[in-house]
Order: structure tokens, then C-alpha cells, then sequence
């Protein structure tokens, strides 16, 4: 489309003819009920330009609306799962509306879901606990979806927390975290939620080091005891969970690993993660030191860290680790005399780091140098055969820079992430450029045909992009989404603090097109996955009445119809309930206090979105009872009053009626 | 079946000379289509125990698929739906369709292949015996309909004054056939190919006894 047209706001019915011609014809299905509604606007273009005159929208507008816009009662074409943020949370979104389907509770306490109210959630949250202590938000940073044969499978999401180095694992059968680990290496995690191709393992990298295992040393033992570590989750997909015990780790020097990624295909069995702060700057402003931002960016050039995790579970399974807090970890000498890890540098300061679809190159992004490098990965091979490197001072061998790079092409300023789609582009998310590149990937061998095609402009300050697939070895390509920090001027404002803004871009013609800005009224959703949406296949209800959705079975506290009621043993008192429109079975309870209460609630609704909640004044307690689930809450009946309890969600005519009274005599 | 009329219609018309030879013809013909005859009415009786014999769909806004319920002899299908309509009826204080016809649904299963093999037997039996042992699948399909309207009007009939909906919903019968409206549902119900499948075998029973007594008669 040219920029004259762009420029003219105002636009005769010719101009929308012309401009939204594609998306016209993407829209003729929607002619017959356009034209029911208003029978004497005639044909569907005359509608187009009617509006598009009254609103004062270019026909670049027109083509954006038209592509985006998802009539009533039909579906998205994928599905987006966004980090929550600062929420702890992750969300769920349409594309191409763009529309809010849902917010997964994660890490923090999401009471519409009953997340960290009932027994079961609880005990998920806990394990999140640092220390013993529980951690009610998290730093949600990258979503990654499971992978079969390096391709989204639809079956999990996994989430990391970078503020406390945490995991969650949620099962896409019913959107719901099903497990929290915390990582007992490391404190704060950020190449973290990247899977290998069979999603064998979890990828979770250090961000700043640490003493390893939370422990304590003054900063004067930075070199010494500060470290880094790569960790690699085994997932059992069969249980749904992470497996702990068979989990490990490669200690790292005390750099600060950044983005990783897996190999895939020609490269599976490798990661890959950037490393900044090879410095080991640690600040110290008023003690007469340089700020890290200026310490830690001094040296032209950090390391790509190389690592191969098929032969370190190996060496892992052949008991070479060392157990620190639970968990292997195999120190770095033995991954070094066991050929496990390599650096390559890297010019200064890179953020992402992104393997090709085929596997064969890793795309470096400069972050403080406005070119993406590629390395190719049978050069690293070739590199690390010859055996001719040297080693940092903590005995990392580190291959010749020339020898593994492949190109380099100038893209912009603030070359973050890179990702990939169905044409053989690559695009890469410019943060101080505000821009999107669409570069060419290039031939082996010929450096000259890697070369930049194309920008777009977003608003503002992009950090990560994610294209449909765009990290497996199969990207659908067609969208875009810039996740960008700042919004400033794009939304009706609603005080200092403002939305971040997910642009949605269409990537599927010659130039690339923004079709719509989409608020997100939360902190930092950082990174997003765009899955196909015929391959998420979720229940609508549970299989069965009584699921536990933890352990997705039937649960042992399962109540059936006809068997409700209250059973006393001692102190504790039981409660047998169930929940159907609209009444609770048994909805007179009444307990002594100091009594403990253990309630088990089924729903023995088994149709689709006949939900109910289950909330009780003055204990803090709100769970959701989703059709055919089973859930307990327990509590010790300290406080002696009448407590109503009712169900929270809409869920009949009389809904209101739906309630109950729980009595707590006092003891006196 | 369709060839067995054809030689006693034209045996009416045919001259008074050749008529005997026509009716022991048409006669031997039958004692051989007989046994086949009940035993294909009986294997239809018997399949359509298998089959719906009748269906209800319930449409409201907010059900955009609709509720669907399959009626067999011996169960309603599927659970979900069937629990859905029950959770519905208690707001206007029906009873459950759990609770309705659960003689006929626990006996059918073992009282359908009795009927199935009476009719079989019938071919060895003789006069009053033979008539009644295939009565029973002849009238199976009309005591069937009855039965389901008898069960139809007692719901509709027998509502708790109690009910949180009491007062808006009068006595009513459900539509056994064709369309009908309570409250914001319209209601679709029709007979299915379990039901049909009964009738065929009914009129091939009836079919056999009529033209078996016709025979008879022309032979005396």
C-alpha cells in the first residue's frame, strides 16, 4: 500500500475500494447479515466507505478492521499464551481479535479460579515456596509450549518466574497449573521456559549470580563463590510434572546468562544461551564504583554459551553431579573435561539468542550492537573438533569468533529478539529503534544474501516478538505480535501508570501491515506463544463428576448425590457436599469452634459452563466448583459466628438461593 | 412378504377350476414362509433394543446446541443431557426422567426377547395358543406409545406445588410427537428406528396371522 494514502485521512469510496479490496473479500461471508441489518445500504463496499467516511478511517484502517475483527460465535485462528507479568499469571488471548479469553492462576493467588484457596491449588502455590516462605507474585517471564519433533503439541505450557527462579507447569486440558518448582541452584532465573524438541527437558538459566543454593558470601567472593548455572528440568509427560530427582545442573562461570534456546533438528541435543556481565561488574555507586549498567558493558564482546545437554545427562545419569539442595548439579571442571560446555563471544551485551527453523544457524541479537550475528552450528562443530581455543580464567574453552560466524546483518538499534516465520524471513524486535526487521535468512556460504528487507514502526519500545510458531521448526508465519513496554499516546489515558501494548502485526504480504493495538492493563507481560488453534484441544467440562484437576483423576474425596453430609471424629469435622443449581447439600452446618473443617465439595453439574463458586464470609475462602470437579477446603473454625456461605458465580435464575449457613458456636 | 398376496389375488379372479391348485400352491408356499417370516420380526424386535425409540430435543438460547435425549427401552442417553433435563424439571417440580418408567426400563431388556421368541414359537403352536403367543409383539408397539404417554402426562401432571417455578408453569403434557413449547425451551420429540423397526415386526406378525387364518380359511 502506498504512503499517499496513508497520508490522506480522509478517503473517498474509490481509495477503500482499493485499499481494502483483500479484505473485502475476506469479509463476503459477512455480506448476507450486513446486508439483513441494514437492507438499504447496498452493497458491501458502499457499506465499508459509508463507515469509513463517518469514522475518518484510511483504507489502511478499513484492511486492519476487516482482518481483525472475529464476528460473534465464530473463533480465533490462534491462540496467545502471555506472560502475566508482574500478575504471576498468564494470559490467554485470541488472535486476530485480540480478545481476553482468559487469565490462568499461576503464581499468585487467583480467587476466581480458587488458585491458593482450595487444599489442592494450595499445595501447588507451596511448591513455589522459597525458604519456607511463600512467595504470593512472581515475575512472569517466558511461556513456552511443549514440543513434539520441535513442533507446538498443545498439551502443556510451562512459565517461568524470574524474581525467584520458579517453574509452573500447566496442563492445556483445562488451563490449570498443575506444579511449581523452585529452583534450589539458582535465585533468579531468565533463559528460563525453553523447551527441548520432545520436551525432554525444561530449559531454566540463571540471571544474576549467586552463591549457589541461596546461600550467603560477601561480594569481595564474586570470582570465587558467585556462580551461574544452567538448569535442565526433566518433564514426565505421561504424570504431567516435572521430575525433580531426575533434573540437574551445569554450574556456570558468574557471568549473567540472558535468553537461551534449544537446537533443533541438525542442532538438537544443544542449547545455547547469551551471557552479558562477562565483566563481573557489581556495582557499588556510592562506594566510588561505576553503576553495573556502565561496568557491565565495558568489554566489546560477551560469550554465547554452548552446551550439550544430551551428553550432560549422560554424565548426569552416570552419577558425575554433585547434590546441592536436593538436586544435582555437575561443576564445571567436569563440564568442561567432559566436553559439555563452549563459549564463542559474542558482541557486546547481547539479549536473544534464536535458533532457524532448520536448525543450522544461531541468531545472536546485539541489544548494544545494531547487528544480529550469525553463528552456524557445523562451523561450531568444526571449531570445537580442531580443539585450537582458549579458555576463560574459570577454564571455559572459548572458540574463535571467526571460525562459527556465518553473517551479520545490520538491522537497527536495539536488536532484542528474533523469530521466524514460513517464507524463509527472519524478523527481529528493535528496541530502540521501535521497529520491527524482516530480514532474509541467507545461503551457507554467502554472506552477502543476509540482508534486511523491510521495518515497521511500533509503539513503543518492543521487547519481545513472537510470529505463529515462529520458534519451532515449522512457523506458520501470517502474524506478529510486538510486545511493547511503553503505550504512551495509543490509549485513552487512565492515569500515570499505562498499559503495555501487544501490536498485532500481519506479516503475510510483501510489506508488513499493523492491524491492531491491544492494551494489557498488567506489568510487564514479557513474552507470548502463538499456537494454531486446532491444536489445542481442551475439555469443556470434566470427563467425570468428582475430578480432582490436580491430579487429574477421580478424586478420593469425591461426594456422590445421596451421599452428602457432615461426619464429627474428634475435632474434626468433615463436610460431605455437594453442589448442583441451585442449592448446596448439606446447607446447615454447624461446628463448635476451634473445630478443624475439612469440606469437600463435588459438582455434580455435568453441563458446559453450569459453574458454581463456593464463597464463605469472614474465613477467606472462594473456591470455583467447575462442572463435575471435586475440591476440598480446610479450616480451622476459629472465630465463633454465622457465616453465610453462597455460590459466586451467576450460575441460575436462583442464584441468589443458592447458600447455605455455617454456624460456629463459641466455645463458651 | 411383498410375493406371498399375489397369488390369492389373483387366485379371486381366476377361474373356479384352477382356484384349488392355486390355493394348495400359494398354501405350500406359505408353510415355507412362515418360519422365516417370524424369525425375521423377531431378529427386528430383538436389533431394536439396540436402537432409540424416541427423541427429544430441547432448544433455548442458552443450549445453541440444543439438549438431546435418546429414549431406548432400557436407557436414556446421554447422561449429561439426561441430567441437564432433570436439573431443569426440578425448578418446575417434575420428576426426574430417572425416576420415570424404571420397571419398563429394568424388565425390557429380558421381556423384548421373550416376546421375540413367543412369536417363533408360535409357528409349533396351534389355535388359541398360536394366536396368543403373537398378540403380544402385534400390540408391543401401541402399549409402548402408551406407556410413554402415560409416563409423559403423570410428569406433567404430578408437579411439586413446592417447585421454585411453581407458580409460573400450569399442568401440561410433554409433546409425545411433534413440537411444543414450556417455558423458554421449544421441545422437539420423534420416534426413532428402534420404535419403527418394533412396528415392522408388529405388521410382519400381523401380516402372518391374517394371511396364515386367510389361507386357513380357503383351504376348509
Amino acid at each position: 500500500m502506498g504512503s499517499d494514502e496513508v497520508t490522506s485521512r480522509k478517503v473517498n469510496r474509490r481509495a477503500v475500494l482499493i485499499g481494502s479490496a483483500a479484505g473485502v473479500a475476506g469479509a463476503a461471508v459477512a455480506a448476507p447479515l450486513i446486508g439483513r441489518r441494514d437492507a438499504a445500504a447496498g452493497p458491501i463496499e458502499d457499506i465499508a466507505g459509508q463507515i469509513a467516511n463517518e469514522r475518518g478511517l484510511t483504507p489502511e484502517d478499513v484492511r486492519a478492521a476487516l482482518k481483525t475483527y472475529v464476528p460473534s460465535g465464530r473463533y480465533d485462528e490462534y491462540y496467545i499464551f502471555a506472560s502475566g507479568g508482574h500478575s504471576g499469571q498468564v494470559l490467554v488471548l485470541g488472535v486476530p481479535s485480540m480478545r481476553l479469553l482468559k487469565v490462568i492462576g499461576v503464581f499468585t493467588p487467583e480467587p476466581w479460579q480458587g488458585h491458593g484457596f482450595s487444599d489442592e491449588s494450595k499445595r501447588v502455590l507451596e511448591g513455589g515456596n522459597v525458604n519456607g516462605k511463600q512467595i504470593t507474585w512472581a515475575d512472569t517471564h517466558h511461556p513456552a509450549l511443549s514440543e513434539t519433533n520441535g513442533e507446538y503439541d498443545g498439551q502443556f505450557l510451562f512459565i517461568t518466574d524470574k524474581a525467584n527462579a520458579r517453574l509452573a507447569v500447566i496442563d492445556l486440558r483445562d488451563f490449570e497449573t498443575k506444579q511449581i518448582v523452585k529452583n534450589p541452584h539458582i535465585i533468579s532465573n531468565h533463559g528460563g521456559g525453553f523447551v527441548t524438541p520432545n520436551t525432554e527437558y525444561i530449559i531454566d538459566g540463571s540471571q544474576y549470580a549467586t552463591p549457589v543454593g541461596w546461600s550467603y558470601a560477601p561480594l569481595s567472593e564474586y570470582k570465587n563463590v558467585y556462580r551461574g548455572a544452567m538448569t535442565f528440568w526433566k518433564f514426565d509427560r505421561e504424570a504431567g510434572r516435572v521430575v525433580p530427582d531426575q533434573s540437574f545442573s551445569v554450574e556456570l562461570p558468574p557471568y549473567w546468562q540472558d535468553l537461551a534456546d534449544s537446537g533443533k533438528l541438525v542442532s538438537d541435543g544443544w542449547m545455547f544461551s547469551n551471557s552479558f556481565n562477562t565483566e563481573m561488574a557489581t556495582g557499588g555507586i556510592l562506594e566510588g564504583q561505576p553503576p553495573v549498567e556502565a561496568a557491565a558493558s565495558m568489554r566489546d564482546m560477551d560469550y554465547l554459551t554452548l552446551i550439550n545437554w544430551r551428553k550432560a545427562a549422560e554424565v548426569f545419569a552416570a552419577g558425575k553431579g554433585e547434590e546441592i539442595n536436593g538436586m544435582v548439579r555437575i561443576p564445571l571442571s567436569v563440564a568442561v573435561a567432559e566436553g559439555l560446555i563452549y563459549q564463542v563471544p559474542e558482541p557486546k551485551s547481547p539479549h536473544g539468542v534464536d535458533v532457524t527453523p532448520d536448525g543450522k544457524f544461531i541468531v545472536v541479537a546485539g541489544k548494544l550492537d545494531p547487528h544480529v550475528t550469525i553463528y552456524n552450528f557445523d562451523k561450531i562443530q568444526q571449531a570445537i573438533a580442531a580443539g585450537n581455543f582458549e579458555t576463560d580464567e574459570f577454564g571455559v574453552p572459548i572458540l574463535p569468533f571467526e571460525a562459527c560466524v556465518e553473517a551479520q546483518v545490520e538491522v537497527g538499534l536495539g536488536p532484542l529478539h528474533t523469530q521466524f516465520d514460513d517464507k524463509g524471513y527472519a524478523y527481529t524486535s528493535l528496541f530502540l529503534d521501535s521497529a520491527i526487521a524482516r530480514w532474509k535468512i541467507g545461503n551457507e556460504g554467502d554472506p552477502g544474501s543476509w540482508q534486511l528487507v523491510d521495518k515497521i514502526p511500533v509503539q513503543y519500545n518492543v521487547g519481545h516478538l513472537s510470529v505463529a510458531e515462529g520458534d519451532t521448526v515449522a512457523p506458520k508465519g501470517k502474524y506478529l505480535i510486538a510486545l511493547n513496554k511503553w503505550a504512551i499516546d495509543r490509549f485513552a489515558p487512565v492515569g500515570p501508570l499505562h498499559p503495555q501494548n501487544f501490536q498485532l502485526i500481519d506479516i503475510s504480504g510483501d510489506t508488513m501491515q499493523l492491524l491492531y493495538d491491544g492494551p494489557i492493563g498488567l506489568g510487564e507481560p514479557h513474552y507470548v506463544q502463538v499456537i494454531s488453534a486446532d491444536k489445542v484441544k481442551p475439555w469443556v467440562t470434566y470427563p467425570e463428576v468428582g475430578w480432582d484437576p490436580i491430579s487429574q483423576a477421580k478424586s478420593p474425596h469425591a461426594v456422590a448425590p445421596g451421599s452428602e453430609g457432615i461426619v464429627r471424629d474428634g475435632k474434626k469435622v468433615t463436610i460431605n457436599m455437594t453442589s448442583v443449581r441451585s442449592h448446596f447439600t448439606p446447607d446447615i452446618i454447624e461446628v463448635e469452634q476451634g473445630d478443624e473443617i475439612v469440606w469437600n465439595i463435588t459438582s455434580i453439574e455435568m453441563a458446559q459452563d453450569a459453574t458454581h463458586g463456593f464463597a464463605l464470609a469472614g474465613y477467606n475462602i472462594n473456591v470455583s466448583i467447575e462442572p463435575g470437579e471435586a475440591t476440598t477446603v480446610s479450616f480451622v473454625a476459629d472465630t465463633p459466628g454465622v457465616y453465610p456461605f453462597y455460590c459466586a458465580e451467576f450460575c441460575s435464575a436462583l442464584h441468589l438461593e443458592m447458600m447455605g449457613y455455617f454456624l460456629v458456636k463459641p466455645t463458651q | 412378504m411383498v410375493a406371498t398376496p399375489q397369488p390369492s389375488a389373483a387366485a379371486s379372479s381366476a377361474a373356479p377350476a384352477r382356484r384349488a391348485s392355486a390355493i394348495s400352491l400359494a398354501r405350500l408356499r406359505w408353510r415355507h414362509l412362515e418360519l422365516p417370516l417370524l424369525s425375521l420380526a423377531a431378529a427386528l424386535l430383538i436389533v431394536s433394543i439396540a436402537l432409540p425409540y424416541w427423541h427429544l430435543t430441547l432448544h433455548a438460547p442458552q443450549y445453541p446446541q440444543g439438549l438431546t435425549i435418546d429414549v431406548y427401552v432400557y436407557k436414556m442417553e446421554p447422561l449429561r443431557n439426561v441430567r441437564e433435563v432433570d436439573n431443569l424439571n426440578h425448578y418446575i417440580g417434575m420428576i426426574p426422567l430417572t425416576d420415570a418408567a424404571t420397571i419398563e426400563r429394568k424388565i425390557s431388556r429380558f421381556a423384548i426377547p421373550v416376546l421375540a421368541a413367543m412369536a417363533i414359537a408360535s409357528f409349533w403352536l396351534r389355535g388359541r395358543w398360536r394366536t396368543l403367543a403373537r398378540v403380544p409383539m402385534v400390540i408391543y408397539p401401541v402399549v409402548f406409545v402408551a406407556d410413554l404417554f402415560a409416563w409423559l402426562y403423570y410428569a406433567g401432571h404430578s408437579l411439586d406445588p413446592h417447585a421454585p417455578l411453581s407458580s409460573s408453569i400450569k399442568e401440561f403434557t410433554p409433546r409425545l410427537y411433534g413440537t411444543g413449547i414450556i417455558g423458554q425451551f421449544s421441545t422437539k420429540a420423534s420416534f426413532e428406528p428402534g420404535f419403527w423397526l418394533a412396528v415392522a415386526a408388529a405388521v410382519i406378525v400381523l401380516v402372518v396371522m391374517l394371511l396364515g387364518r386367510r389361507s386357513r380359511d380357503a383351504a376348509r
